[in-house]
C-alpha cells in the first residue's frame, strides 16, 4: 500500500483561505512540541494501560486526519488496531513509526511556514 | 444569530469546525471540550444546531445525544455526529437516540459546511414559520375575540327589542340569564360555558317577538289555541336566531328552543328526554320557571323564594333535570342576589 502524504493541506487552505498562520497554528495543535494528544498517548504507554492508549491513538488518529497530518494518522490507526486487539506486541515499534511520522510532520509544517511567511 | 454547538475533546478539532461553521452568515459557535458542561448549557440556550463527536469521555457522543433529546424542547434540534468509526451498529444506535446525520473522519470541509448551512437555514425556515404561524394565530384569536364580542352585543340589542316590547319580558330575560349563570357553576360548568349559557338566555323568550298582543299581554288565562300559539314561541325562538354558527348566537338559538323540555319527555316543542335535552336548555328551564313562580302575576302574587324552590325541587326528576335542581338549591344566595337587581313590576 502506498505511503500516504505527511501533509495534505489543501483541504484546510479551502476553508482558511490566505490565512496560512491560522493553518499552522491548528496543525500544530495536533503534532506541535505542545500537542496535548501525543501527551495523552505517552501517558498511556507509560501508565501501560491499553484503554488510554486505544482512545489516546484513536483521538490522534482522527485530529490528524482532520488537519491533514495524514502520515501521522495513518501510524495512529495502527497503534489503535493494535490496542483494541489487546496486545502490547511490538506496540514500541508502532510508537516509533508515530514519533518518525510525527517529525516528518513538523518538518513538513517548518517548509510550509517558511514558504508562507 | 444562530449559535451552532460543538463538542469535541480535542482542541484542535474544535478548532476547526468551528472555522468551518464561521463561514455561514449570521452564525456564532459555542465550543466545548466536555460533553457535560455542553449539556449545562444546552439545559438553558437552544442551539441551531449540535455537532457532537462520537468517542469522548462520559457521556460520550451517543450518549449526549440522548441526554440531549430528554431536554424539554429539544425533539428537533439538527445534530451531526463526527465519527472515526465505520461501524453501522454505531450509527444505527446514534440514528435511534436522534442523530440527523454523520460525518466521517477526516471531516470534509467543504462536506460539513454544506450539512451544517443546510441544516441552520432548514431549522431557520421551519422557525419562522412557526412564527408566523403564531402570528397569525394571535390575529386570528383576536379577531375571533372581537366578532363574539359583536355577538354579544347583538343578543343585547336583541335583548333590549325585548324590553322595547315588552318591559317585563325583558326585565324576565335578564333575571332569567343571571339566574341560570349561577346554576351552571355550581353544576360544575366552567366560567366560560356559564357565561354562554346566561348571555344566551338572556333571549330565551325572543320567540315572544313573534307572538299576537291578545296572546302576548292577556292577562287572563289563556284558552287552548291562545296557549298553543303561546308555546310556539320555542320554535319561533329558535328560527329567529338560527342559521348561524357564532358560538355566542347558536348557544342563544338551542337555549330558545329547548328551555320548556322535561326531562320526562312532556315538554315542547320536541318532547325531548334526559340528557337529549343540552345542558344549558335544562338549566335555563330552571332559572325559567323561578323567575315565573316569584315574580308576581296579573292573576296572582309572587310565591315566595321558599314556596318556589319547594315547586322546582317538587318537579326535580319529571320537569326538571335532578341534579340541576341540586345545583340551583346549592346556588340560591347568589341567585336571591340577583333577584333583588331585577325587582318586579306591579302588574298591568
Amino acid at each position: 500500500m502506498a505511503e500516504p502524504a505527511v501533509l495534505d493541506l489543501q483541504p484546510l487552505e479551502d476553508v482558511y483561505g490566505d490565512d496560512r498562520a491560522g493553518i499552522v497554528e491548528l496543525v500544530e495543535m495536533v503534532v506541535g512540541e505542545e500537542a496535548a494528544a501525543l501527551a495523552l498517548l505517552r501517558a498511556a504507554v507509560a501508565a501501560h494501560d491499553l484503554g488510554a492508549l486505544r482512545d489516546a491513538a484513536h483521538g490522534i488518529r482522527g485530529a490528524a486526519a482532520n488537519v491533514g497530518a495524514l502520515a501521522v494518522s495513518h501510524a495512529a490507526l495502527a497503534i489503535e488496531a493494535r490496542a483494541r486487539s489487546g496486545e502490547w506486541n511490538d506496540v514500541s515499534g508502532l510508537l516509533h513509526e508515530l514519533d518518525l511520522a510525527v517529525v516528518s510532520a513538523r518538518t513538513e509544517l517548518a517548509r510550509y511556514r517558511a514558504a508562507n511567511a | 444569530m444562530n449559535r451552532v454547538l460543538v463538542i469535541d475533546d480535542y482542541e484542535a478539532n474544535l478548532k476547526l469546525y468551528g472555522k468551518v461553521i464561521s463561514q455561514i452568515p449570521q452564525t456564532e459557535v459555542v465550543p466545548f471540550t466536555f460533553s457535560k458542561q455542553a449539556l449545562v448549557w444546552c439545559a438553558a440556550n437552544d442551539p441551531a444546531l449540535v455537532v457532537v463527536d462520537q468517542n469522548m469521555p462520559d457521556p460520550d457522543g451517543l450518549e449526549f445525544i440522548r441526554l440531549y433529546r430528554q431536554l424539554r424542547g429539544r425533539a428537533e434540534t439538527p445534530i451531526i455526529m463526527i465519527t472515526g468509526t465505520q461501524d453501522r451498529e454505531v450509527r444505527r444506535e446514534a440514528l435511534r437516540r436522534g442523530a440527523s446525520a454523520f460525518l466521517n473522519k477526516p471531516v470534509d470541509p467543504v462536506e460539513f459546511l454544506s450539512y451544517a448551512t443546510n441544516f441552520i437555514v432548514s431549522r431557520s425556515s421551519r422557525m419562522d414559520a412557526i412564527t408566523r404561524a403564531e402570528s397569525l394565530l394571535l390575529k386570528a384569536q383576536a379577531l375571533g375575540t372581537q366578532l363574539e364580542e359583536r355577538d354579544r352585543l347583538t343578543i343585547e340589542q336583541l335583548g333590549r327589542t325585548l324590553t322595547a316590547r315588552d318591559r317585563r319580558l325583558g326585565d324576565h330575560g335578564l333575571r332569567v340569564a343571571g339566574y341560570a349563570e349561577k346554576i351552571a357553576r355550581h353544576a360544575g360548568l366552567s366560567v366560560m360555558e356559564s357565561a354562554t349559557i346566561a348571555i344566551a338566555a338572556r333571549v330565551h323568550d325572543i320567540g315572544k317577538l313573534a307572538l299576537p298582543d291578545r296572546v302576548l299581554l292577556k292577562t287572563g288565562t289563556l284558552n287552548s289555541e291562545e296557549r298553543e300559539r303561546a308555546q310556539s314561541h320555542a320554535r319561533a325562538g329558535a328560527e329567529i336566531l338560527g342559521g348561524d354558527e357564532a358560538r355566542l348566537i347558536a348557544a342563544a338559538a338551542e337555549l330558545a328552543l329547548t328551555h320548556h323540555e322535561a326531562v320526562d319527555g312532556s315538554g315542547y316543542p320536541s318532547g325531548l328526554r334526559g340528557d337529549a335535552i343540552p345542558i344549558g336548555g335544562r338549566i335555563v328551564a330552571i332559572a325559567d320557571a323561578f323567575a315565573a313562580l316569584t315574580s308576581i302575576r296579573p292573576w296572582r302574587d309572587a310565591m315566595t323564594v321558599g314556596h318556589a324552590v319547594e315547586e322546582i325541587e317538587r318537579a326535580a326528576g319529571t320537569r326538571f333535570d335532578t341534579r340541576l335542581v341540586g345545583a340551583f338549591r346549592d346556588a340560591m344566595t347568589e341567585i336571591i342576589a340577583v333577584r333583588a337587581l331585577y325587582p318586579d313590576l306591579t302588574p298591568r
